[in-house]
């Protein structure tokens, strides 16, 4: 059933409303009823607003700290990691999903015991989409986003991020973001300056 | 939908020499290149495929008849699509005489294949410079270009970066035109009749975006006026070709980057539609889809108002409805991730489920969204400024509709009614109740009045799918599973996935216009070629029409109102 709506065109002005200017004072009432209401606006440098636990920024690496998934728990023997040193396994499936695939420089050694060492992991982030394929690919739940957005720097070489900037990264994200509810905003507080106050249902 | 099996009988039988195909997802009309102008114009006139969609041609690389050309076209009386294909080797007829929107399409082709068209009033370039020697979406031109220019620039190592490899630019680049290029470019599209040429853009606020217009006036009055684009083209088709179907959503993103979910939105479902799985992806996914291409309707829309009175002079309205957009940033923000370039469909669901608070947070903002929204149309709707400005500036008539392939809320504003989401309905348009507003003089006032009511039609929308996600449980899926994981491989990073091969059209209802996916897979893991039907490219091309005898402060007005952006347009 296909509903149409012939729109209803209001398009002259009437005598009196021309001449006594009807049109300007009624459009000037709702400015001045915006006038009475609070500002809306963040102070961007001075004050922030946190990003979602969902915010895709900045790369990360979590850490062998004992959280591991099941799917690593199985094959961790093969690999030599180190407490509080990313748990990457050089499978190559972030590279696979990325939609710029060369970006990504990863390489991987094996140890005198036969083990596996991965001893690069850098990110060309001026090449970066910021689209989340390659945390969807991550098997072992090693690679993730932070909520860093503030990413400009001066140098192109600062650009490209490696294995220790992400294990930082990912060691305060599994601190701070990873073990929220999830939840559509963090910080319900710094949004009601927008939005007023937000029924929440429980 | 497909042209019936009865029309493309009829078809036959009306004209003999043509071969007529149709399996379940297109329906094709085999021609002659010889032949192609007659069975065109009998298609039009006796049948009633009387809107335009799309036309370009795809480099098979076979050693006779190189170039396989197809014309997309549709009746709107009958709610029928067909396609109609002819072979060529280097050169077509030009359509310009049926259809004005087809001048551009074969600038267009002309540009990308170097197709030659007989009888063509001005073949230039679309895209690219005039002095510009290659033609890029051949399939023998390579991926990254000729890279055979060095430029300084880029070799510099201010700071002493030693980067290698990938991870550096290289040190030669492709060819960048030089100013003497554009200069040359310039002087090759007007020919000057009056008194001066003025150009406007391509850096100007007031063309939303990188166009580069130029009038030519006599005093105030503008006689003619072209268009070069190609500023922002980064080649999306030829990146499409090279890419796997999951990871090209990316770049979808990137095309229309004010309504990014709905660009989303119509890719996935085209590869849905490819892959035949529509049936399978679930509903709750389904009805997310929806819920956020409307919010994302809404936003652009919040965009286009804000902007359009921002250059009719009026700042309020500006002000106000970016703090409406705002909130609605706020919400995809925490939904999806990011705020602008957001990719959150995936073939066969969504990336995520809808987080805690999302539907509490969108029920907050269509409440009070409406009252927004009706105070805005009482500053604006009956303020004699903005009646001057917009009432009988830029008529468009019905068979300016067709004959320049208008859609979406351009071809409402002139009471053509032609809404994908009604007409061919995708995701869970189908499911939900909603009027399509249709205007009646089809001039800038209709377009403000059209696209103000869809706003609102939105609301209603998101209303119905909130209360049907209410009803959903957190634990359903939101991800379609394959019935044969061998066969067809459906996962959140799309590594792997197979599409057969085949050729589909689909299209979405963008909010500036029908923006159609043209998907040629040969099988395999990459489409063979992707044509993209943008809205903004179509409804752009009717601007020079409407420009003729109109004066400079129109240009503005008329613009704005058919809400061009150039993201989709160069692609």
């Amino acid at each position: 059933m296909i509903k149409l709506k012939r729109l209803r065109r209001d398009d002259s002005l009437g005598p009196l409303e021309s001449v006594l200017f009807l049109d300007f004072i009624k459009g000037l009432t709702i400015t001045m009823k915006n006038l009475l209401r609070k500002p809306i606006t963040t102070q961007y440098p001075k004050e922030k607003i946190t990003p979602p636990k969902r915010f895709r920024g900045k790369h990360g690496h979590f850490v062998y700290d004992g959280t591991e998934p099941p799917s690593l728990q199985a094959i961790q023997g093969f690999m030599s990691f180190e407490k509080g040193k990313s748990r990457c396994v050089a499978c190559y499936m972030c590279q696979t999903a990325c939609p710029m695939p060369t970006l990504f420089r990863i390489e991987a050694v094996q140890m005198p015991d036969g083990t596996k060492k991965v001893v690069r992991f850098d990110m060309n982030l001026l090449n970066c989409l910021f689209c989340g394929l390659c945390v969807d690919a991550c098997p072992v739940e090693c690679l993730t986003m932070s909520d860093i957005h503030e990413m400009a720097v001066y140098r192109r070489s600062q650009a490209v991020i490696h294995m220790d900037d992400m294990e930082k990264i990912g060691a305060t994200n599994a601190k701070t973001v990873r073990e929220l509810p999830d939840r559509i905003w963090r910080n319900d507080k710094e949004r009601e300056t927008l939005w007023g106050k937000v029924k929440w249902n429980f | 939908m497909q042209a019936s099996e009865k029309t493309l009988n009829e078809i036959k039988l009306r004209i003999p020499y043509v071969e007529v195909k149709k399996d379940k997802l297109i329906s094709i009309v085999y021609v002659q290149k010889e032949l192609l102008i007659n069975t065109l114009k009998t298609i039009k006139e006796d049948f009633g495929f009387k809107l335009f969609i799309d036309h370009s041609v795809i480099d098979t690389l076979e050693a006779q008849n190189r170039f396989e050309a197809f014309y997309i076209l549709y009746n709107v009386d009958t709610k029928e699509r067909i396609v109609v294909k002819t072979k060529t080797e280097h050169s077509l007829p030009s359509i310009e005489r049926l259809w004005f929107a087809g001048k551009w399409a074969e600038r267009e082709t002309y540009d990308m294949f170097g197709i030659h068209y007989e009888g063509h009033e001005h073949l230039v370039r679309a895209f690219m410079w005039d002095t510009y020697s290659y033609f890029p979406l051949r399939k023998d031109f390579p991926l990254q270009g000729y890279e055979n220019v060095e430029l300084p620039s880029l070799n510099e190592t201010v700071f002493g970066d030693n980067l290698t490899g990938t991870m550096n630019y290289r040190r030669t680049h492709t060819y960048v035109p030089t100013l003497k290029d554009l200069e040359y470019t310039e002087k090759n599209r007007i020919k000057k009749k009056a008194q001066v040429v003025l150009n406007w853009g391509p850096l100007h606020p007031g063309t939303h975006g990188t166009m580069w217009f130029l009038f030519d006036l006599e005093g105030e009055r503008v006689v003619q006026t072209d268009v070069i684009l190609g500023q922002l083209h980064r080649g999306v088709e030829k990146l499409a070709e090279h890419e796997p179907y999951q990871q090209f959503l990316v770049y979808t993103d990137r095309m229309d980057y004010i309504s990014a979910l709905c660009s989303n939105q119509a890719w996935t479902v085209a590869v849905e539609r490819l892959l035949g799985i529509e049936d399978i992806v679930p509903l709750k996914a389904k009805y997310i889809r929806t819920m956020m291409s409307e919010l994302q309707r809404i936003n652009s829309h919040l965009l286009w108002l804000g902007t359009y009175a921002l250059d009719l002079g009026a700042l309020t309205i500006f002000l106000y409805a970016f703090k409406e957009r705002e909130k609605i940033m706020d919400i995809i923000e925490g939904i999806t991730g990011a705020r602008l370039t957001i990719s959150y469909t995936r073939i066969g669901g969504v990336r995520m489920d809808l987080p805690e608070g999302a539907l509490e947070v969108i029920e907050s903002f269509i409440k009070f969204f409406p009252k927004e929204l009706k105070d805005w149309e009482k500053i604006l709707s009956r303020n004699r400024i903005w009646l001057k400005r917009n009432k009988d500036v830029g008529v468009l008539t019905k068979e300016d509709i067709f004959f320049y392939g208008l859609t979406g809320a351009v071809a409402r504003g002139s009471g053509v009614f032609y809404d994908i989401r009604k007409l061919e309905p995708y995701d869970a348009y189908g499911m939900v109740d909603f009027d399509v507003p249709l205007g009646e003089n089809g001039d800038c006032y209709d377009r403000y009045l059209v696209r103000v009511e869809e706003m609102r039609q939105s609301v209603r929308i998101i209303e119905q799918c909130v209360q049907k996600l209410k009803t959903m449980s957190k634990n359903e899926p939101f991800m379609a599973e394959s019935q044969d994981p061998k066969k067809l491989r459906l996962t959140l990073d799309g590594i792997g996935l197979k599409v057969p091969a085949g050729e589909v059209y689909s299209s979405g209802e963008n909010p500036r216009g029908e923006l159609g996916f043209y998907i040629n897979s040969k099988g395999g893991l990459k489409p063979y070629r992707v044509k993209i039907r943008p809205g903004s490219f179509y409804n752009l091309c009717v601007y020079p029409h409407l420009m003729e005898n109109r004066y400079v402060a129109d240009a503005v007005t008329i613009l704005a109102s058919l809400d061009p952006v150039v993201g989709e347009i160069d692609r």
